[in-house]
């Protein structure tokens, strides 16, 4: 079931690509992160999904037909831009906003108090924004964006200027929402929490999309012939290893292999010689803010087009 | 468009600034300031006007015979106070420089062409005003009244037309005459009335806008309702709430003319205004309110600070009260060819079309013309001040360029302010 089918979507300001033919899909129930390094048509995309904007050419539909007023109910947005009303207390606030997505007073109301609670700002009910903290401003905007219980939630940088415990409870949030059936899509930077957090992904770069599919299987895409172990032994002795390359810390350390060598024959090789000891042994998959950095830092066209080539679109 | 949604936005709206500390100053801060000038206006100006307690003598020469007989014997039994009469100038000029006048008036013998009486006094004891009234009333006014000799026809003299009573076709009750002025003033107060509630609108509409844009608001807005819905809610709101302050302005200004001794509404009864007059008054009132109001939003949007606002909307409200500019046009011909456009032209019938009723007999196809054009025009400007609206709004931070306007109306959709992002970005 698709949520989101964007097909070749472009946009041109003047000389400027914005978004170059972007064609992806968000399916129903997932978390779709969507990566790109600044200005490269991330918020231009989310813009055009929600109607802000219009597209130059191609199609987008959402809950499978092109945007309506009625798609606004069903959608939840956390801006890049955030704001809210400084003066008015919380409750009114947020079941004002919840109102004009169509729940009825009374509530949006309880809603709203509900979602302070789950939230840890119970005791700030009858306070107001400028009372708050930045990271409690955030907090409440995200409520706002909930407060309706949407079935697509599309955020902006959810976790930008929010502390770690802050960052956790609003994490928890977001998988409890999707454990409920709600489709979320994410703009975000912090490449660990897409690695933990997001089923799929879309990265662009300068408007064209250079990274798309399942986050495992695109780590995957991207590992070298190598793996990680900690542990004791003359690893650079070991057949097939042509580098050895220790982490910050010492322990962890980094073995490449040789194009004929596996990382099976690899841990054979050390489960049979006795002068090795081995405590920790794994494939070496890269971080996606290593790809992320690779991609957008150079081999984004290479990346591109070797992926239109094998045509990796699940 | 959802008229639930407008609903949704004009009551708060309304609850919102209803208890911002700013406007509730104003509603009840500004009429009592209002009143406080008055009271005290009219206190200093009734004790300059008339308090003569401050002269102890004034002398007065007669050489006309307006106040003294040929031989010499004044009309008046008795001169008021503080009136000391002297047979010739140079005797009060004696008692003047003897210290026993404040001064001394002289009637010269063309006192009867030239109606001026000469006045000598010290610079500290200056004849202001009050006393030469004074003088008028209690002396040369009994005087020619004793000349004559009967009361009553000193009294036609003095009023020739003072009995006379006027009355509205079909109906019994005699008309004031202060209710001919007040219909030819209804407009003109109308006028007055959307002025001050277009500024007070427009200075909400400010003041939200600004702090929807300093906040960043616009983008949840336009994910929840559209501009067009935001647009109404706000002008219906705030229209309300602007109606509210002038109601209670009218309120504590009625309470305070009771406490006066006038009775406001039995006056304002005894004016019989026509019912129809006064449903057209509050029609073209209320489009009125519509179509400035739009236009103001646009405005409030589109720039980036209060003051700048309120001198665009100083101006456009000057198009409003234009027909009052034309005001003799209006009285002298109500249905000629500046008093027919100004009362059918979107932009000046919401003054001009009352304005003219009040002064002729308008064909109700010309009222219903007038109606027309607004709601046409009305329609259009919502549209505009929709796109304009929704444009400036997502645009933080910058003024609107006449040419960004151009291209997103031609356009049909806001793309500038995303191209001005995604030109700094990239």
């Amino acid at each position: 079931m698709i949520t989101i089918d964007v097909q070749n979507v472009a946009k041109r300001y003047g000389q400027k690509v914005a978004v170059d033919d972007v064609s992806f899909e968000v399916r129903r129930g997932e978390i779709f992160s969507l990566l790109g390094p600044n200005g490269a048509g991330k918020t231009t995309i989310i813009r055009m999904i929600l109607d802000i904007i219009k597209p130059d050419s191609g199609r987008i539909e959402v809950f499978g037909a092109p945007f309506s007023e009625a798609t606004k109910q069903r959608i939840g947005y956390l801006p890049e831009e955030r704001g809210l009303y400084k003066n008015v207390p919380l409750v009114e606030l947020l079941s004002y906003l919840g109102t004009l997505k169509g729940m009825k007073r009374r509530e949006a109301e309880q809603r709203a108090a509900q979602l302070l609670n789950e939230l840890d700002l119970g005791a700030y009910k009858k306070g107001k924004v400028r009372e708050l903290s930045r990271g409690m401003s955030q907090k409440v905007q995200f409520a706002a964006t909930i407060i309706h219980r949407p079935e697509l939630l599309i955020i902006d940088e959810p976790f930008a200027g929010l502390d770690p415990v802050n960052t956790e409870i609003i994490k928890n949030t977001i998988f409890r929402l999707r454990s409920e059936g709600a489709t979320v899509v994410m703009s975000i930077h912090e490449m660990h929490q897409v690695e933990e957090m997001a089923d799929r992904l879309l990265m662009i770069h300068q408007g064209r999309r250079v990274l798309y599919g399942e986050v495992d299987e695109v780590r995957q895409r991207y590992a070298e012939n190598a793996v990680i172990v900690s542990g004791q032994g003359d690893w650079a002795a070991l057949r097939g290893v042509t580098r050895v390359q220790p982490d910050e810390t010492g322990r962890n350390i980094t073995l490449y292999l040789d194009e004929q060598t596996t990382p099976e024959q690899i841990m054979a090789a050390l489960a049979s010689d006795p002068s090795y000891t081995v405590r920790s042994f794994a494939r070496a998959v890269p971080r996606l803010n290593d790809i992320f950095i690779r991609v957008a830092g150079g081999e984004a066209k290479i990346a591109a087009s070797a992926l239109d080539a094998a045509e990796v679109r699940p | 468009m959802s008229w639930h949604k407008v609903w949704l936005i004009a009551r708060r709206e309304f609850w919102f600034n209803l208890r911002r500390r700013s406007f509730l100053a104003s509603m009840f801060l500004f009429p009592v300031l209002f009143i406080g000038i008055l009271v005290l206006g009219g206190a200093l100006g009734s004790s300059s006007a008339s308090d003569i307690s401050s002269y102890t003598a004034v002398g007065l020469v007669d050489e006309s015979g307006v106040v003294v007989r040929a031989d010499g014997t004044p009309y008046l039994a008795e001169m008021p106070e503080p009136f000391r009469l002297y047979p010739a100038e140079i005797d009060a000029q004696r008692a003047f420089e003897a210290g026993e006048l404040d001064g001394y008036y002289v009637l010269r013998a063309d006192f009867l062409k030239t109606l001026k009486p000469e006045a000598y006094y010290r610079r500290d004891r200056v004849f202001g005003e009050a006393l030469t009234r004074h003088l008028v009333r209690e002396v040369l006014k009994p005087s020619v009244a004793a000349q004559v000799g009967d009361p009553n026809l000193a009294a036609r003299l003095e009023s020739p037309l003072g009995n006379q009573k006027l009355y509205r076709f079909g109906n019994p009750q005699p008309l004031s005459r202060e209710a001919l002025l007040a219909v030819v003033f209804a407009p003109i107060l109308v006028s007055s009335l959307m002025f001050i509630m277009t500024m007070n609108v427009s200075q909400f509409l400010m003041t939200g806008l600004a702090e929807e844009k300093e906040n960043r608001m616009m983008e949840l807005f336009i994910t929840s309702a559209r501009p067009s819905e935001m647009l109404w809610g706000k002008l219906i709101g705030l229209g309300a709430l602007s109606l509210l302050q002038i109601a209670v302005w009218i309120g504590i200004g009625i309470v305070f003319a009771a406490t006066q001794g006038t009775d406001v509404l039995g006056t304002l009864a005894s004016y019989q205004l026509d019912a129809g007059f006064l449903l057209v008054v509050a029609i073209y009132t209320m489009l009125g309110y519509a179509l400035y109001g739009a236009i103001m939003a646009a405005i409030g949007a589109s720039v980036n600070t209060d003051q700048e606002a309120r001198q665009i909307a100083a101006l456009v409200s000057i198009v409003g009260s234009l027909p009052l500019l034309f005001l003799v046009s209006f009285l002298l011909d109500p249905n000629g060819g500046a008093a027919l456009v100004l009362s059918l032209l979107p932009f000046t019938s919401p003054s001009g079309m009352p304005l003219r009723m009040a002064v002729a007999n308008v064909p109700s196809e010309h009222v219903l013309l007038g109606i027309l054009l607004q709601v046409v025009t009305i329609s259009a400007v919502m549209w505009l001040a929709a796109k304009i609206f929704r444009l400036g709004m997502l645009n933080y931070g910058k003024r609107l360029s006449l040419g960004e306007l151009w291209r997103a109306l031609r356009e049909g959709r806001q793309q500038i302010i995303s191209a001005r992002q995604t030109e700094e970005a990239l």
